[in-house]
């Protein structure tokens, strides 16, 4: 590894030194001396390296890792950095999400008929109004405990790399809520779950799901796929769960929906790929289907037989069926019904599956799935189709045909003795520590005066960030904090006309934010379809369609897979919901009643008694607006320094000089934070120059208010800016 | 500290997103931007031809009703007698979920009785859904009609026949929400990779790609986000927001921070919004050597500036009001005020210089596996009161003749019940509303049904029952159904409409001068 390390120093460090003519200025730091010159240059590679590795980089985490390089070297401290790494504790999302319904006064035991009542006895209940249906009232939003989990791990959870290779798993092999039954409050199963296990509602399956990548974020990809197979909630999602053998004389035969999207999106791709991405041609230069609907429908066959997990785990015997229709356990993996599996032959890529005997075990029928799994995952597409995607949501959308070349050999071989095809720490390690994953940003020593110029390389070594990412990037970055009312949740809770103990949920400091999808059309468990938010080909109308890229691309042609989502008013929305963040914080965000229940308007239904109303006691008669504030989280930004928000910039603004170029140190600051240092040379003339107009009019002191709008304005204008959005 | 937001995050809580948060089976609209490769058939076709445009207003306006309607709930067979063997068929079909006729049957007092009409081409009455009066109304007095059967195919299907030919193409993904519904927007129903609708080709062809501003941005507009039906090549969904309240008149998302230079709203704003708007309306006056960044920068300034424009178009506007104009009602999140931010956006088309304009609106909620009855009962007051407002504000702006409403769902659904609804099936009955509806030449004060309405039988006892609980093979084509509005906005019939509709040459021959169905009439 050290032998390797050092090839991959000197090969960026050669990189470094080269200039082109299609690079750009991107920004100019003055620097007094050379240590300053040694600080700045080491916090740029910081910042840019914990942009693709974490959720978003802070001040401390980038000084301590600038530190580092400079200690031991730039690749040195991130590969020290990346072993630490796997080190924390994976934070999981089932269990917080639990955590997060009961601190929302839930008992997990029955959501859906769980009725709280404060101490009064006055039910909270119903909710929402009537379901158009007919169905019951009562429609827990319990989609909300999963993203509270889902954001707080993603601002706040110490294994930063773990949780942003997850989220890029989670990208590759979609499941969702939009379109899939995976919003049910209720139990899974009937009785205790396998081997005695807790129930849970049905509505962690997904989160359950998510931890597959979690866990095995630093695993094997072929672990992954197995794991992702066999779950329920892919199951339901991809319609083969319940999937029969074929009956022909009732014209019934096997659905094709996963053996389609398991070779087209989670492993092979629509085409035979080259190690470097490029196609694989026939002998007219066309390129080579991976497979046909003929394939397909052998594939079809393979994926039947699986149904939900039973109680202790041998629910299913030959001829029971009853998985497939049984209810729902989306937390335990989906178990092989063999009277349900097709037993005729399997025509597949890597070779035919033999029929299976009448009479075959339950492990043969499995046996099916593991061998075709085995075979895709063996195929010549799937380490580059898959690295592609990685390095896509990683590090930039268009990489060179050299780079997936080497992170590719990686994918097959792990270098270790006996290799290993498919190991994710040693892929997620190749992808970062690779000469371009650090190439788009190049710094130069210049003189007269002191100053490092920063350059980016352009079109083809950039990404445009996505939005989940964007904001946890600015609530990371400015230090964000979540707040509640009080320091401890306590509930009363009724079931079934059953009064159940107290139950009492320590103070949280979780970040129990919203969903996004409002403004981002974006946010986790949220994917549109299958085919994620976006696809890696997207291409934008107009310069990026139209550019011709050099021949180290691929596929020949630019794309820009977050472009999908941009559009009028998911622009608009994200500008404005940023805004409202760092400006008019702090950020609201509701327990589950906000907007449906207002104990405090005399229609209040149920109407709460006076004496309530005005009870200060927890004990004695549970005031319901008290309770239902005490669930609800404020996010706060940095509000040191004095400041109400933003404290670190808006200390920084007071003592900003009057004077041509004052706003140069606070915009460098911001911009060696959000933007590694790339921030586009004009667009930052412009700030400066606005931020110089606005300090000009505070006159010769800058009071707590004007450095707040000063700090407001910068902070913003650097979120705000291309250089922001399109990272490098 | 300081001021609060204006509106920001605490916007009303759409019903779209409560419903998003249940459980069943919902889908946004933004579900359909899976594809994989782009659709090429436009480009070619684009540079060479748009359509001429004689600078009189026309638009369609596309309602979605998400889930699966049941058609056979909004217009069933009636009969007029007791014992008429068309609605006892219908009886026996549906049982415990069919609706029942007020002077045959007991009166139902929960779900109403069916409302009848008479179709003029075969003399038959039909009855209309009892929560549909003000439809019934407008199809008696010829502004409204139903099209029976149709649904997705990929090449005619005559029969369970031939459905069950291996040799005869279906749509993929038989009766799944995600692929039926992407069917209908792509127009291709055998794949599930583009990344294209056929509105979006469609007003591709109807704009002119010189003269048009650049990002043709109000040309399509969306009250349901990115839909796939409006993305072309150069079409793209102008996402705008339904009016939720009197107060609140939706439309566009104005920037808090971003005024145009000169406006009276850039005085307004404090010192930090000033210096934040003066660097976004810099936007594209910057250097960039990224294309990404550019991209991003010239999206982002448009966006600002076309929410500007928008909001500023469509608050100078004010819908007509009067004793015969029905109200649109705004109050629950509906159809209502996605119809009036349609109808504000159709007012205000010089000032935001359209003259061909698509608009699509979304209703969910209609995957009646349980509570069919209770359910469509609940929900379809909101569609009348939404048509019939839409329809009397056309005729106070005197536009009837230049606006044409259709509806499409995924699909139909089973005839036979499940005992608390019914499932997903092919073949659905649907409607159009505008002044352009073609009466079919009967009586004077008639009015006409398109296509064929089924027998309402089971299995065996129904040639085109696909499974044996009614699964039906359309007898007409989405296609043909798209075809006829595409022809009566103005596409011709040659490879312009093939080049909207890939597979139209299955169901209309090329060149044929008349309407593919005959729903409409030019106008």
């Amino acid at each position: 590894m050290l032998k390797k390390l050092s090839t991959l120093c000197s090969h960026a460090f050669v990189a470094l030194a080269l200039v082109t003519s299609s690079w750009s200025v991107a920004g100019t730091f003055t620097v007094a001396t050379r240590d300053e010159l040694l600080q700045v240059t080491s916090k740029i590679q910081a910042s840019q390296f914990l942009t693709h590795a974490t959720f978003g980089p802070t001040e401390a985490e980038i000084d301590a890792l600038a530190l580092r390089m400079r200690q031991i070297g730039t690749l040195y401290a991130a590969s020290e950095w990346l072993d630490r790494q796997s080190n924390p504790t994976a934070s999981g999302h089932p269990g917080k999400s639990l955590h997060e319904a009961k601190a929302e006064a839930f008992i997990a035991q029955d959501l859906a008929e769980c009725r709280i009542t404060n101490k009064l006895g006055v039910p909270i209940t119903p909710l929402l109004p009537p379901a158009a249906n007919g169905a019951a009232s009562y429609v827990p939003e319990v989609y909300r405990y999963r993203d509270d989990a889902w954001w707080h791990n993603a601002v706040a959870a110490p294994d930063q790399l773990r949780q942003k290779i997850a989220w890029t798993l989670a990208q590759i092999m979609v499941v969702s809520t939009v379109n899939g039954d995976f919003n049910n409050p209720e139990l899974e199963g009937a009785g205790v779950g396998p081997n005695g296990s807790t129930r849970k509602p049905q509505f962690l399956g997904i989160s359950n799901f998510y931890d597959i990548f979690v866990e095995n974020a630093f695993g094997s990809y072929r672990d992954i796929l197995q794991k992702v197979t066999y779950h329920a909630v892919m199951g339901d999602w991809l319609s083969f769960r319940g999937n029969s053998k074929a009956v022909p004389s009732e014209n019934r035969y096997p659905d094709e929906n996963y053996a389609r999207e398991v070779m087209q999106l989670f492993t092979i791709g629509l085409y035979r790929l080259n190690d470097d991405g490029t196609h694989v041609q026939d002998s007219q230069g066309v390129s080579i289907p991976t497979y046909t609907n003929t394939d397909i429908r052998e594939y079809a066959k393979v994926f039947t037989g699986l149904g939900y997990n039973g109680s202790g785990g041998s629910y299913l015997s030959a001829g029971d069926n009853s998985g497939f229709a049984g209810t729902a356990r989306f937390t335990f993996p989906m178990t092989m019904a063999k009277s349900q599996h097709e037993l005729a032959a399997k025509s597949l890529l890597h070779g035919t599956l033999i029929a299976l005997p009448s009479n075959a075990t339950r492990a043969q029928c499995s046996a099916d799935i593991s061998s075709a799994l085995d075979g895709l995952f063996g195929h010549q597409s799937c380490p580059p189709f898959v690295c592609n995607l990685l390095i896509q949501r990683l590090v930039k959308s268009n990489p060179s045909r050299a780079y997936l070349n080497r992170v590719t050999s990686v994918f097959k071989n792990n270098g270790a003795t006996p290799p290993v095809r498919g190991d994710l720490n040693a892929v997620i390690r190749a992808i970062l520590l690779d000469p371009e994953a650090w190439s788009p940003i190049r710094t130069q020593y210049l003189r007269n005066p002191n100053r490092i110029v920063v350059t980016t390389m352009g079109s083809e070594d950039s990404r445009l960030q996505e939005p989940v990412v964007n904001f946890t990037r600015m609530l990371r970055g400015l230090k964000a904090r979540a707040v509640y009312e009080r320091g401890t949740t306590v509930l009363n809770a009724e079931r079934n006309g059953v009064d159940t103990t107290y139950e009492t949920v320590p103070l949280s400091t979780d970040f129990r934010l919203r969903t996004r999808n409002w403004e981002f059309d974006q946010n986790p468990y949220s994917a549109p379809s299958v085919f994620n938010f976006y696809l890696p080909t997207f291409q934008p109308a107009g310069d990026i369609a139209n550019f011709a890229p050099s021949t180290r691309n691929p596929i020949g042609k630019l794309v820009a897979p977050e472009f999908q989502i941009v559009n009028g008013i998911t622009t608009a929305r994200t500008a404005n919901f940023f805004q409202y963040v760092i400006v008019w914080g702090p950020l609201y965000e509701s327990g589950l009643w906000e907007g449906y229940f207002d104990p405090g308007s005399p229609n209040a239904n149920p109407p709460v008694p006076p004496s309530a109303k005005n009870s200060t006691s927890l004990y004695q008669g549970e005031d319901v607006t008290t309770m239902l504030h005490s669930t609800r989280c404020r996010v706060f930004l940095d509000d040191s320094n004095g400041y109400p928000s933003i404290g670190t910039f808006a200390a920084m603004a007071s003592t900003m000089p009057q004077q041509v170029g004052g706003a140069a140190k606070l915009v460098e600051r911001l911009d060696l934070l959000f933007c590694q240092g790339t921030l586009n040379e004009s667009y930052r003339r412009k700030l400066v120059q606005v931020l110089d107009v606005q300090r000009a009019e505070a006159g010769a002191t800058v009071d707590q208010d004007e450095a707040l709008d000063l700090a407001r304005a910068a902070v913003m204008s650097v979120i705000d800016s291309p250089s922001f959005l399109v990272s490098k | 500290m300081a001021r609060q937001s204006p509106s920001s995050s605490r916007r009303p809580i759409s019903r779209r997103e409560v419903l998003r948060g249940g459980t069943c089976g919902l889908m946004t609209s933004a579900t359909f931007l899976s594809t994989l490769v782009n659709l090429k058939l436009t480009s070619s076709a684009l540079a060479a031809s748009t359509i001429p445009n004689d600078g009189n207003y026309k638009a369609l306006v596309c309602i979605f009703f998400n889930g699966g309607i049941d058609g056979f709930q909004l217009l069933t067979p009636f009969g007029t007698t007791a014992n008429d063997a068309d609605y006892n068929a219908y009886l026996a079909s549906r049982t415990n979920m069919a609706l029942k006729r007020q002077g045959f049957e007991a009166v139902d007092s929960v779900y109403g009785n069916l409302l009848p009409i008479v179709d003029n081409a075969t003399g038959k009455t039909f009855g209309v859904h009892p929560r549909l009066p003000y439809l019934r109304d407008l199809f008696n007095q010829g502004r409204a009609t139903f099209v029976a059967n149709v649904g997705t195919l990929v090449e005619p299907i005559a029969d369970k026949v031939a459905f069950e030919r291996s040799d005869v193409q279906k749509p993929i993904g038989l009766f799944s929400h995600s692929d039926f519904q992407r069917h209908w927007h792509t127009a291709l129903p055998t794949s599930r990779l583009e990344s294209q609708g056929w509105g979006g080709r469609m007003a591709d062809l109807l704009t002119d790609p010189v003269n048009d501003n650049t990002l043709n941005v109000y040309t399509a507009i969306s009250l349901s986000g990115n839909t796939l039906w409006e993305r072309g090549t150069r079409t793209r969904p102008y996402s705008v927001s339904p009016q939720y309240s009197n107060e609140y008149i939706g439309g566009a998302e104005r920037v808090y921070s971003f005024a145009l230079p000169g406006t009276q709203r850039y005085q307004y704003l404090a010192r930090y919004e000033k210096s934040i708007s003066d660097v976004r309306n810099d936007l594209v006056n910057q250097t960039y050597s990224d294309l990404l960044e550019k991209t991003i920068a010239h999206e982002r300034n448009a966006s600002f500036r076309a929410a500007e424009d928008y909001q500023t178009a469509i608050e100078a506007v004010t819908l007509p009001s009067g004793p015969n104009i029905l109200p649109f009602d705004v109050s629950n999140y509906g159809l209502g005020g996605q119809l009036a931010s349609v109808a504000r956006a159709i007012k205000a088309r010089t000032a935001l210089n359209q003259t061909r304009q698509i608009f699509f609106v979304e209703v969910g909620g209609w995957d009646h596996h349980a509570g069919l009855l209770a359910g469509m009962n609940e929900q379809l007051p909101d569609v009348d009161r939404g048509i019939k407002a839409f329809h009397d504000f056309l005729q106070a702006e005197g536009l009837l003749n230049r606006v044409t409403t259709f509806t499409v769902s995924d699909f139909g659904r089973t005839i036979s019940s499940n005992g608390i609804g019914s499932d997903h099936a092919w073949g659905n009955n649907m409607f159009v509303m505008g002044g352009a509806v073609n009466t079919g030449g009967g009586p004077a004060g008639s009015n006409r049904i398109w296509g064929t309405y089924p027998e309402v039988k089971l299995g065996v006892q129904s040639p085109i029952d696909t499974s044996d609980r009614g699964t039906y093979v359309p007898r007409l084509s989405s296609d043909a159904y798209h075809a006829e509005v595409c022809r009566w906005i103005g596409v011709p019939n040659d490879d312009l409409l093939r080049t909207v509709l890939p597979n139209i040459r299955n169901f209309y021959p090329q060149g044929n001068s008349g309407h593919p169905i005959g729903f409409l009439r030019a106008t």
